[in-house]
């Protein structure tokens, strides 16, 4: 009995379901179950489905993600149309002022030039006339720029199986299915799986047809027209993908891809900030103006006239329907016919040659200063070129776009050195952030070397740090020098900003390897996602947040903020640890050990309930008393100390109770009461120093204003809430907080670093934790507390060090007032 | 009594439900050469990664001197040389200088790797190639290449996975000689292998691994006592490993 391969339509659907089904498992969470019941005394179940670690991406959080990213780009994109709109009803209007700088001022309607107008609002000031003839071709203009850079983007560096060997075409070549059905399978692919596409394009589109008017039927319209665009994009690819394989050898290949993915982010850039930039805004709508009126036919540019207000529908549909099909049908034909002689790839990969030869070919400066690990990534980086131009001339593109949108920049009176380090610390960030994982993409497959290395994996992580912090660190300090040179005045606060950002390089390199492992799936085929792309998000959340510490108002704020951003990096860098020994076993995952993180997270919760009673207060118009804002505070603390534990007591944290201090652990078996009085001992001498800083604060007037403000809840208060005052400051606050910053943070800390180390790094997170005034002697205490914490090993110690702190103090404070 | 260079107690892996290594008790002395049979999917690449303190056993200890496989990692690989099933070399560097980045992690001068390397580079006809980069070499060649990484630091334990799978008869012979002479000077070799015959010519003491647990293990002639005096080790082999017969593994031979 002979059986027909499928054919046609039939073969298409086997293809995409198979695509389709190879994305659904890495999407869903759990087994698929087994086959029958588990027969006792055999050998267990069938081999099910075995769930990967990291394999389990929920699809409701990336569907969520993703309509995140859809409106928030339709939301800057409007903008963009926003000012299109105004630019063109201004230029229409002989009579406008304009300034030296050749930017358009006020428009027709005077005022409300500068006012916010919603997406759904832009219809209004949609141009008639000859004057939308001309919007409807700037926005073609900048539809062609995203499409063309998509193409650009999509062919460049990201598209990993142009410079490869092998291809799974050949492999899909040995089925009996007709080459036309198998490239048209694969452009079906292309087109679901372009991010800039989903993410850019698209928004773009909603946002031009709501402000046409389309109301609620832009995004119907804008998902067809971004389906055909889509197709057409796949098509364009897949057609230059498959001549590049046949007729460009490979190093050729790699050259043109990094040009390519130049030219593409490069215009991209530009088109993107034309929405925040006057300038830039007014040279597109000037090069708009080269791009001949037939081009706005092609099927890529045709949605736009789509928005012409008219009868014009049909001519445009047409136009981006057979346009689209032509030119899909003629790249499933083109590159059909290009492999017609065979899926023979041109060349082989890079070639090296085959010869005798005494002397090594690696660069000889590489060689001889650089040994191992730091060596070898070297060497590495300097062959790649995607990753040389990645990390080279696209900062420097984008230190362009910043100069040619701001060239005020250099030329004020007063440059803002604040603005200038934040640029250099976001250039030296996206080096780190593109480098690292780069590099690290790679490097999955051959990691198994690592580990017959008589050496700790972390080392290979300190060298990669090591590594990148320089190269970063190094675009940084080039970008600071240009600043500097070019300022006419600096200050001591220039060198302050300046440190700053270089001190946040050093710090996020450190960073940006811990989130690579513990974002990496080394088991994952596609080499795209085998870093998932989490971690490039939750990067560029972390560095966003260094600009607290570059923007801070004080000095005093800029080092605490800098402070918790060393403590972020170190509790990071710490889970990372955790998971590096186990990142080749596909199943294990290291039981959760209580690491700084932990701490951060508590204090967080802590912080957190109390800043929304804050806010609660503030919409209620009513200041808090000292009794309910003490009652808030136990209350913050107690939840943050609930949900812990219970997270904790979830997890299976092995030694849990040892860990957080509630039982004596093997190696100092101390009974309770010995605790109890090294507590109280060290508790003592806290407050001997607090009480001596008490009297200190009366000598110095800015120690007593400092005091004043912050003892201003306390002046009213009565006999009865002093009580209150007195229960929850002996008892709640002492319990928890040691809970948190000694069992949390302190132990945290511990398991990695010195005791010294973890003392004082605690000590300063429970200083910043109370109000300035009282730092220092709380740091004091912080010290105390950790110190009969190591030493004892129970958490009654620092409890009662606390407690005989806090009683100390509120009897001098209230014999001083008595 | 011999020394025990190797030794596994109840040593388990499981992934998710699927147990991959069901609780083996492993010991291989110093100075033999130990082979581990077994169909596919039976565990013995489990077995050795857990050995190399790549996997995390869920159950049990591995110690390989005394020291914890997992734990005392670094320690250990001063020890090992391993060779994997697949081994894959970072894509744009060239075969010496790999060799070069090994043997310079492992702590030796340039002069130690050059006298530790070239010797075994001629004898597997290696010394040709190593200036083309390691991604464009075949299988065969990848393997050597991995074999000379493993054999610079001259380990006490060499641990082998499907050592001749993808190389030619010359290789092969080159390999097993190499095995023997290793022993000769008093290290230990453990592989992991399909190939029964050469199996049978090499080793000093076989484990037979099925479906996660150990058949047998012992010299052949323990082996063949369940058989025949003459029963080769492809006989013993299929009797061990059918459908079945893990139920009834005779107590005597499996511990």
């Amino acid at each position: 009995m002979t059986s027909r391969p499928p054919t046609g339509i039939r073969a298409m659907v086997i293809l995409i379901r198979m695509s389709l089904r190879r994305r659904s498992n890495r999407l869903r969470k759990g087994f698929s179950f087994a086959f029958g019941k588990k027969r006792k005394g055999t050998s267990p179940a069938k081999r099910t489905a075995t769930p990967r670690k990291s394999g389990r991406r929920s699809l409701i959080s990336v569907l969520a993600l993703g309509f995140l990213f859809v409106a928030s780009g339709t939301m800057i994109w409007s903008m963009l149309l926003t000012n299109l709109c105004r630019h063109i009803s201004a230029q229409a209007e002989t009579s406008v002022a304009q300034n030296e700088a050749g930017e358009p001022t006020a428009d027709a309607s005077g005022a409300k030039s500068k006012e916010v107008i919603p997406p759904w609002e832009i219809y209004r000031l949609w141009p008639s006339d000859s004057r939308e003839d001309r919007l409807i071709g700037i926005l073609g203009f900048v539809l062609f720029l995203l499409v063309f850079s998509t193409l650009c983007v999509d062919l460049g560096i990201r598209n990993v199986d142009l410079g490869k060997a092998e291809w799974d075409m050949e492999w899909l070549s040995s089925l009996p299915v007709s080459t036309h059905l198998l490239f048209a399978a694969k452009l079906a692919e292309y087109a679901v799986t372009s991010p800039f596409l989903w993410m850019f394009i698209l928004p773009f589109l909603i946002a031009m047809f709501v402000a046409a008017g389309f109301a609620f039927w832009s995004i119907l319209l804008a998902f067809s027209t971004a389906i055909v665009i889509a197709l057409i994009l796949a098509a364009l690819r897949l057609l230059i993908e498959t001549w590049v394989k046949k007729k460009v050898s490979k190093p050729l290949t790699k050259t043109i891809q990094a040009g390519i993915t130049v030219i593409g982010i490069s215009l991209f850039w530009g088109t993107w900030l034309a929405n925040s930039q006057p300038r830039i805004l007014a040279f597109l709508v000037r090069a708009s103006d080269y791009m001949p009126a037939p081009a706005l036919w092609a099927p890529w540019v045709a949605p736009v006239m789509l928005c012409r207000a008219g009868a014009w529908v049909w001519a445009p549909t047409a136009a981006i329907i057979l346009g689209g099909a032509a030119i899909f049908i003629a790249a499933i034909a083109g590159s059909s016919r290009l492999v017609r002689d065979g899926l023979i790839v041109a060349g082989g990969a890079y070639v090296g040659t085959r010869s005798r030869s005494a002397k090594s070919p690696r660069p000889r400066w590489i060689k001889q200063r650089f040994k191992g690990l730091i060596g070898k990534d070297l060497t590495l980086l300097f062959r790649d070129r995607n990753i040389l131009v990645q990390i080279t001339v696209l900062p420097a593109l984008l230190f362009a776009y910043q100069l040619l949108a701001r060239p005020m920049l250099f030329e004020s009176t007063r440059v803002d050195f604040r603005s200038a380090s934040a640029l250099a610390f976001g250039m030296g960030a996206f080096v780190l952030m593109t480098g690292v994982t780069a590099t690290a993409t790679p490097e999955f497959k051959s990691m198994w070397l690592l580990f017959t290395f008589p050496m700790k994996l972390r080392r290979a992580m300190e060298a990669r740090v090591r590594l990148w912090g320089v190269i970063a660190g190094g675009i940084c300090f080039i970008v600071l020098a240009i600043v500097f040179i070019k300022a006419p005045t600096i200050g001591a606060d220039a060198f302050l900003r300046a440190g700053l950002a270089l001190a946040g390089i050093f710090i996020y390199s450190r960073v940006a390897v811990a989130l690579c492992v513990m974002y990496a799936d080394p088991f994952e085929s596609d080499p795209q996602q085998r870093i998932r792309p989490e971690m490039v998000m939750l990067f560029m959340l972390l560095a966003g947040m260094y600009a607290v510490v570059i923007y801070a108002p004080t000095v005093y704020a800029s080092i605490s903020a800098l402070f918790l951003s060393i403590l972020l990096a170190y509790s990071i860098w710490q889970a990372a640890l955790d998971r590096m020994r186990l990142i080749l076993d596909p199943v294990v995952q290291p039981r959760h050990k209580i690491g700084l993180i932990d701490g951060l997270v508590a204090a967080y919760i802590f912080f957190f309930i109390q800043g929304l009673a804050g806010i609660a207060f503030h919409a209620a118009n009513t200041v808090p008393s000292a009794k309910s804002l003490i009652m808030i505070y136990s209350f913050a603390a107690f939840f943050a100390t609930l949900l812990t534990a219970y997270f904790f007591f979830r997890v299976k944290v092995p030694n849990l109770l040892e860990t957080i201090g509630l039982r004596s652990s093997g190696e100092n078996r101390v009974r309770w009461p010995k605790a109890l009085a090294k507590g109280l001992f060290w508790g003592l001498l806290a407050a001997v120093f607090a009480v001596f800083y008490l009297n200190l604060i009366e000598l110095s007037p800015m120690l007593q204003e400092l005091k004043k403000q912050s003892l201003q809840l306390f002046s009213n208060e009565t006999e009865r809430q002093i009580g209150w005052l007195a229960l929850l400051m002996l008892v709640a606050a002492p319990l928890f907080e040691e809970y948190i910053f000694r069992g949390l943070v302190f132990r945290g800390m511990r398991r990695t670093s010195r005791p010294v180390v973890a003392i004082v790094g605690s000590a300063v997170v429970f200083a910043m934790a109370h109000p300035a005034i009282s730092a220092l002697p709380v740091f004091g205490l912080g010290i105390a507390a950790a110190i009969a914490f190591e030493r004892s090993g129970l958490l009654i110690a620092p409890i009662a060090a606390h407690v005989t702190y806090n009683a100390a103090v509120l009897a001098a404070q209230m014999a001083g007032k008595a | 009594m011999q020394d025990k260079i190797i030794q596994t107690v109840g040593l388990a892996k499981r992934f998710g439900e699927f147990e991959a290594v069901g609780g083996i008790d492993l010991e291989v002395f110093r100075g033999e050469i130990f082979t581990l049979l077994g169909p596919n999917g039976a565990g013995k690449t489990t077995t050795l990664r857990m050995l190399m303190g790549v996997l995390q056993p869920t159950g049990g200890t591995a110690r390989i001197d005394g020291l914890d496989c997992f734990r005392e990692r670094e320690k250990v690989m001063t020890r090992v040389g391993y060779l994997p099933e697949e081994p894959i070399f970072y894509d744009y560097l060239r075969g010496r200088e790999i060799i070069n980045f090994v043997g310079e992690m492992h702590g030796l001068s340039e002069a130690d790797i050059a006298a530790a390397s070239e010797p075994l580079m001629e004898r597997l006809k290696l010394d040709d190639a190593l200036d083309e980069y390691a991604v464009n070499y075949s299988r065969g060649m990848k393997k050597k290449l991995a074999l000379v990484c493993a054999l610079m630091h001259d380990p006490a334990l060499l641990m082998l996975d499907e050592p001749t799978a993808g190389m030619d008869p010359y290789a092969t012979r080159e390999v097993h000689e190499l095995m023997q002479q290793r022993t000769e000077r008093g290290h230990t070799v453990l592989f992991s292998t399909h190939l029964l015959d050469q199996a049978e010519k090499l080793c000093d003491r076989a484990g037979i691994l099925f479906k996660g647990k150990l058949a047998a293990v012992g010299q052949l002639d323990e082996l063949r006592q369940n058989l025949s005096e003459d029963s080769s080790l492809e006989e013993i082999y299929f009797s061990l490993t059918q459908d079945g017969v893990e139920d009834n593994i005779p107590e005597n031979l499996s511990k």
